[in-house]
This record gives structure tokens, C-alpha cells and sequence, in this order.
């Protein structure tokens, strides 16, 4: 592609990827051939956002030019939404029976009956980032002044709760365990919300804004990127207050992306120094993170998604897109990994007998 | 990478604001059509005016934060942020900025915007506030009596100025503009002043003068530090410029610069200064939006310089005698 290739998403059966770029083309790629399978219709002022729905049966892309389009597996166009303002961030539901597109200051959402669409009102500011609950049952979004939910099933005009918070939200991740919300802030803090209870709490202290957060799949770890370092909250238990994170530090500029290895063992990041950067999962708070693996790269780095255990597809700024192979060093830290959760498992065991 | 390769590594950022009909237009049209040879990208605010193709040309809707910094006066705009972020991954196809206010925009927001966001500050440089004038109306504008709480947005807009480009000369005569530039004078006493027609003017004196550079606060500073020269007391947004011979204690200066800010910043517009920091060999130089502020060592003093403190402070209601008071008070022994 001919410009920033930060648009990547994979399908749920690691077959097919939509990539992306900020020229605005947009194809399907064969994932394991690297062979575009499918030109999508382009966006003029760039491609945005990409999502696949869980089930892999459609997919969404969204560009700076308020459109947002869905297509099938084949790449035949589905359907064409147009709404006001950017596409900052596309969703599907859990269920794969619903799509959040956050265009501007207004929350659309898509349902799968007969697709009808649903406006929401816009609300104060430009929404940044979006995020279902694991049941469904709500959908968030962030903006300047908190989190605002919405209840997919009753709709109205107005979102069903806000989380207020004074200050401009950029990212939000929902736990995978369902009890916290986390959003980055421009304010250099991650501002938590217990669910259950509403009740709410920061972490600051960070050098700059935040616009990356990630859960690993258990929902035990959080990894928050900022600047160059990589910070990882431990969520057992009664979460992360009073804790002291573990920390990471290789890269050299800013982490542009990171996305954890389905199962969760090693996290990957990429940088604005090109360099792709593996980490394995934390097994204490305050524990230095060694890398497992580092990849140099001349163009920064503007998308990562992992293929298998072994392989990354990767996005680079000049449009790059490669498939990266790690050996046996990765398999290692991932058995130390299992080794390490299985001994934590043994042990509660042993404290409950 | 040195001082000099990593400024000239960022982008400069010019900032365009002007009162509605000023000829703010006028000119985006002239630096987008005009063969200057340089890439610009422009932002804008106003929708539908300029149609240039092939031109990298955003239109951006005004969305002020207030950062939750403890900072009563910080407001920034967050559509730039989100903007710029993005521009700044199609690096290569342009060297320069230009974000174009509204009319009616107070220019606080955008300026304080570079400031405060790590990854702006990392790849980008604000290089001049750039205000547009018309001359004819200028003063109409000036004198407009708003109500109370209400700021006079053509006052603000001087006031934040680095350069005033001063439009529409052809349509006052001689006196008309000297009463003008009088006027902008009271105001803004250290912004070069240039002369208009039809928004016609030589890019090189608006594009990348480096007007935010701390290498070159105050240089070619006129007649501000003459106490006589304000010449109005009745206005509410005047210029203060001091200077005061011999070196300046680090910890006094820090606490009544900090504290100074911290009171009054609401109503200091912009302030910049060189001091003679008592043990430094080299100049300290630093600029400021209300309390915000930017400040480094410079270049060494040389043998035979005089070492001396120059502050200025453009901004509302300000007490010259106050300020060279609590100035004076900084000094060593």
C-alpha cells in the first residue's frame, strides 16, 4: 500500500486479514499467501478502523470519510453507512448480532434484523473509542467528560449511564471478566470504574496521554503503553489499587500498538522505532520484563495482529506489510509461562485443601 | 542529534487567527494557490470556502478540553490533537502546518495545545500566532463594547499575536493607519507589524519564523521596555516590558515567576523573557501562555555582555509597577 498501513484486523479463523491504510486503500489479504483476495472500495482521506465479527462471517472497515462498510467474507458489499464526522471506532457485539460505529460525537448501532440503524444523540464531545460488555449487554464509549453506556436492547436517544470523569478519554477496555472499566486519559492517568459498583479510582503518574490499553484474555493483567515503556496492572483479586506494576522497557520511541497472543503468554508490541517487541506475561507485580524476542525495523511500526503462536502479521508506515516468524525462544517463554500460572494454580489449590 | 538538527527536525506549526472578515480567507486562499514552492497542510475551521486540489486541506470542528492539571486557564483543543496525530503519519508529504481559527476563536486553546501533549511537543513546533487585521475596521472592532464576562475576541487576538499582518491598507489613508498601528501598539508591543493588500504578502514573514523559538525570544524587540511607551492606561489589555541590569537569583525567580503565573495567569496572554540566572553562564529564555511555560538555557553570555533580564508580559489589567516590583525583588544581593 502506498501510505501508513495502520489498519489491520484478522478474522477469527486467522484466514483472511482486512488491511488498510491512511491513502485510503483497503483490501482483504490472504493471511497465510500474504495475496490480496479482495480490493475493498477505497476511502478517500484513509482507512480508520477495521473489525471482523466474532462469528467471521462479515466484517466493517471505517475511513475519515464518515463512511463505514460491510462487507462478507468474499468481500461483497453489504451494506454502506454514512454518518457525520470521522469513524474513530467500529464494535461488534459478542454475538456478532450487532455493529457500535462511533462517527464524530454520535454513537450508530447496527442490528442484524433486517439491519435496521439506530442514532443515538450525539454527545458532548467526539467519542474516541468503543467497547461491549463480554455478555452483550452493554456497549461504551469514550469521550471528553467520562464513559457513557449504552444498553443495546432498550436504545432511546440517551446513553442508559455515564461514568463522569473530568477530562479527556482517548482508549477504553472493558475486562474480559467483566468487572472494570479502564479508559486512557490525555491527563497522563488510566481512569478505572468498578462496574458492580460504579465506584471509580486512577492511576497516574505516567509521562504522557495514554491511547493504548490491552487485558490479556484471563483478564488477570492489563498492559498500558505510554510513551516508550509498557506497563502491566495485576487485576487478581481486588484489582489493581495500591499495586505496583510490572514494567517493561525496549523500545525507544513511542509504543504505537500492542495486542496480546490469543492464550495470553507473550504480549506483542510495536514502536515508533520500528522495532516489534515480544514480552512474556508477567508472573509478579513490580518484575522487570525481559523481551523474548526483538525485531528491528526501518519504518515505524502502525499495526500488529497475531496470526498463530509463532507469527505476527505487521503494518509499517510507508505501507508496508510483513508476516514475522519467531523461533523456539518464544515457545520456551511460553512454556514458563504455563509453568508459572500452572505453579499459581497448585498453590491456591494447596491453600484450599 | 543536537539542539539545532532536532528543531529542525519538527514541523512548525503557524496559527492563524483574525477577526471575522479580516481576511483570514483571503490569505488561505493566496498560500494555497500561490507557487511558493512550499508543502503546506493546512487545517481549517470554516467549512466550504477553499476547494484546492491536491492540497492537504482538514476541516476540523472546535472541541475545547480543559485539562484536568489543576490548571484553571488550561483549555486545549482536542480535535488538533486528534488531527495532528494524524497528520503526522503522512509526514512526508508536507513541511509545514497551517491551522486556521475561527473569527470569533480565542487563540489561548491552540497555542496551550502544544504545550501539554508529550507526542505534539515531540514532532511538532509552534512556530508563530499569526493575527489578521483589517485595517479599516480595525479599530471598530477594538472599541466594540461587550458585556461584562465577555471577552473583546479582536483584543485577544492582538494580544496573542507574534506577527500582525495588517490588511486592507489600501482602504485608510496615511493618518487612518498610523492611528491603527498606534492602537495595535497599546495592545501588542513587541508583534512586527506587516502591511497588506488583498492579503498579499511574502510567506517567508509569516511561515517559519521561528517567532516560538526560544533561540530568538525578544530579538529585534522595539520600543516595549520604554515604561513612556504604553502610552493608554484606560485599556485592559496592554503590553509590560522590563529590563533590568545584573543577574537574577534562580530559586526567586522561579518562585515569583511560579507564583506570579499561578495568580495571575488567567489574565497573562502571553509573557517571554531572557534572564541572567546568578551561576549560569548561559542566557535562560523562556515563553509562556497564560501558565503555561517553556523555558531552556541558551547561548553562553559573552565576555563583554551586559548581563541584564528582559521580561515582557502582554495581558489584562497588568501593574507595571507591581511586576518590576516583585522583578526587582529576584535580584541578587
Amino acid at each position: 500500500m502506498a501510505d501508513f498501513a495502520g489498519v489491520l484486523a484478522l478474522d477469527p479463523q486467522r484466514e483472511l486479514a482486512i488491511c488498510g491504510s491512511l491513502s485510503g486503500e483497503a483490501a482483504l489479504v490472504s493471511v497465510s499467501t500474504g495475496q490480496t483476495v479482495t480490493r475493498l472500495v477505497e476511502h478517500p482521506f484513509g482507512a480508520s478502523c477495521a473489525a471482523w465479527s466474532p462469528d467471521g462471517r462479515m466484517c466493517a472497515v471505517g475511513g475519515h470519510d464518515s463512511r463505514t462498510r460491510i462487507y462478507d467474507r468474499e468481500g461483497s458489499l453489504i451494506r454502506v453507512l454514512e454518518l457525520t464526522g470521522w469513524v474513530a471506532a467500529l464494535a461488534w457485539s459478542p454475538m456478532s448480532n450487532a455493529l457500535a460505529v462511533a462517527a464524530g460525537r454520535r454513537l450508530t448501532l447496527l442490528g442484524d434484523v433486517a439491519w435496521p440503524e439506530h442514532h443515538f444523540e450525539p454527545l458532548q464531545s467526539t467519542i474516541t473509542d468503543l467497547a461491549w460488555s463480554e455478555n452483550a449487554k452493554r456497549i461504551g464509549a469514550t469521550c471528553y467528560g467520562g464513559v457513557h453506556w449504552y444498553d443495546p436492547e432498550v436504545l432511546g436517544d440517551l446513553p442508559h449511564r455515564t461514568y463522569p470523569w473530568k477530562g479527556s478519554l482517548l482508549s477504553l477496555v472493558i475486562s474480559p471478566t467483566g468487572k472494570w472499566a479502564c479508559a486512557g486519559a490525555q491527563d497522563s492517568s488510566i481512569h478505572l470504574w468498578k462496574l458492580w459498583s460504579g465506584d471509580d479510582l486512577s492511576m497516574s503518574g505516567y509521562p504522557s496521554k495514554i491511547e493504548h490499553l490491552a487485558f490479556r484474555g484471563d483478564g488477570l493483567w492489563m498492559a498500558s503503553a505510554c510513551v516508550e515503556e509498557l506497563t502491566l496492572w495485576d487485576f487478581s483479586g481486588r484489582g489493581p489499587k495500591g499495586s505496583t506494576p510490572a514494567v517493561g522497557r525496549c523500545h525507544e520511541r513511542h509504543i504505537e500498538v500492542m495486542e496480546w497472543m490469543p492464550g495470553g503468554q507473550i504480549l506483542a508490541t510495536g514502536g515508533a522505532d520500528g522495532k516489534v517487541v515480544l514480552w512474556p506475561s508477567p508472573r509478579k507485580q513490580r518484575q522487570e520484563l525481559a523481551p523474548v524476542a526483538v525485531v528491528e525495523g526501518a519504518e515505524a511500526v502502525a499495526s500488529l495482529a497475531w496470526v498463530d503462536s509463532g507469527s505476527l502479521v505487521v503494518g509499517r508506515q510507508d505501507g508496508r506489510w510483513e508476516r514475522l516468524s519467531f523461533d523456539a525462544s518464544i515457545n520456551a517463554a511460553i512454556d514458563a509461562t504455563a509453568d508459572a500460572r500452572g505453579h499459581r494454580q497448585k498453590a491456591k489449590s494447596a491453600r484450599r485443601n | 542529534m543536537n539542539a539545532d538538527e532536532e528543531l529542525q527536525d519538527k514541523v512548525p506549526v503557524t496559527v492563524l487567527t483574525g477577526f471575522l472578515g479580516a481576511g483570514k480567507t483571503t490569505l488561505l486562499n493566496y498560500i494555497l494557490t500561490e507557487n511558493h514552492g512550499k508543502r503546506i497542510a493546512v487545517i481549517e475551521n470554516e467549512f466550504g470556502e477553499i476547494g484546492i486540489d491536491d492540497a492537504l486541506v482538514i476541516n476540523a470542528e472546535e472541541e475545547i478540553f480543559e485539562m484536568n492539571n489543576g490548571c484553571i486557564c488550561c483549555t486545549v483543543r482536542g480535535d488538533l490533537i486528534r488531527i495532528l496525530g494524524n497528520l503526522m503519519r503522512r509526514r512526508d508529504r508536507f513541511d509545514q502546518i497551517l491551522i486556521e481559527t475561527t473569527g470569533l476563536a480565542d487563540p489561548a486553546p491552540v497555542a496551550q495545545t502544544f504545550f501539554v501533549d508529550e507526542e505534539m511537543k515531540a514532532q511538532l513546533r509552534l512556530d508563530a500566532i499569526v493575527t489578521v487585521v483589517d485595517a479599516k475596521h480595525l479599530i471598530e472592532h477594538l472599541d466594540d463594547h461587550k458585556p461584562d464576562g465577555v471577552e473583546n475576541e479582536a483584543i485577544e487576538q492582538l494580544a496573542f499575536a507574534d506577527r500582525i499582518l495588517l490588511n486592507k491598507v489600501d482602504l485608510v489613508t496615511p493618518e487612518e493607519r498610523a492611528e491603527v498601528e498606534r492602537r495595535i501598539r497599546e495592545i501588542n508591543a513587541i508583534a512586527p507589524i506587516i502591511e497588506s493588500t488583498h492579503a498579499k504578502v511574502d510567506l517567508d514573514r509569516i511561515l517559519d519564523v521561528g517567532a516560538f523559538d526560544l533561540d530568538r525570544v525578544l530579538i529585534g524587540d522595539p520600543e516595549f521596555l520604554d515604561p513612556e511607551a504604553e502610552h493608554q492606561h484606560d485599556l485592559s489589555v496592554t503590553s509590560v516590558g522590563i529590563e533590568i541590569a545584573g543577574e537574577v537569583d534562580q530559586d526567586r525567580i522561579n518562585a515569583w515567576l511560579g507564583q506570579l503565573l499561578m495568580e495571575k495567569g488567567t489574565d497573562i496572554f502571553r509573557s517571554k523573557g531572557i534572564l541572567a540566572v546568578a551561576g549560569w553562564p548561559q542566557r535562560y529564555v523562556f515563553q509562556g501562555v497564560h501558565m503555561l511555560m517553556d523555558g531552556k538555557a541558551d547561548r553562553p553570555w559573552g565576555p563583554d555582555e551586559l548581563r541584564s533580564s528582559r521580561l515582557v508580559f502582554i495581558g489584562r489589567n497588568l501593574d507595571r509597577a507591581e511586576l518590576e516590583q516583585g522583578f526587582r525583588a529576584c535580584l541578587t544581593g
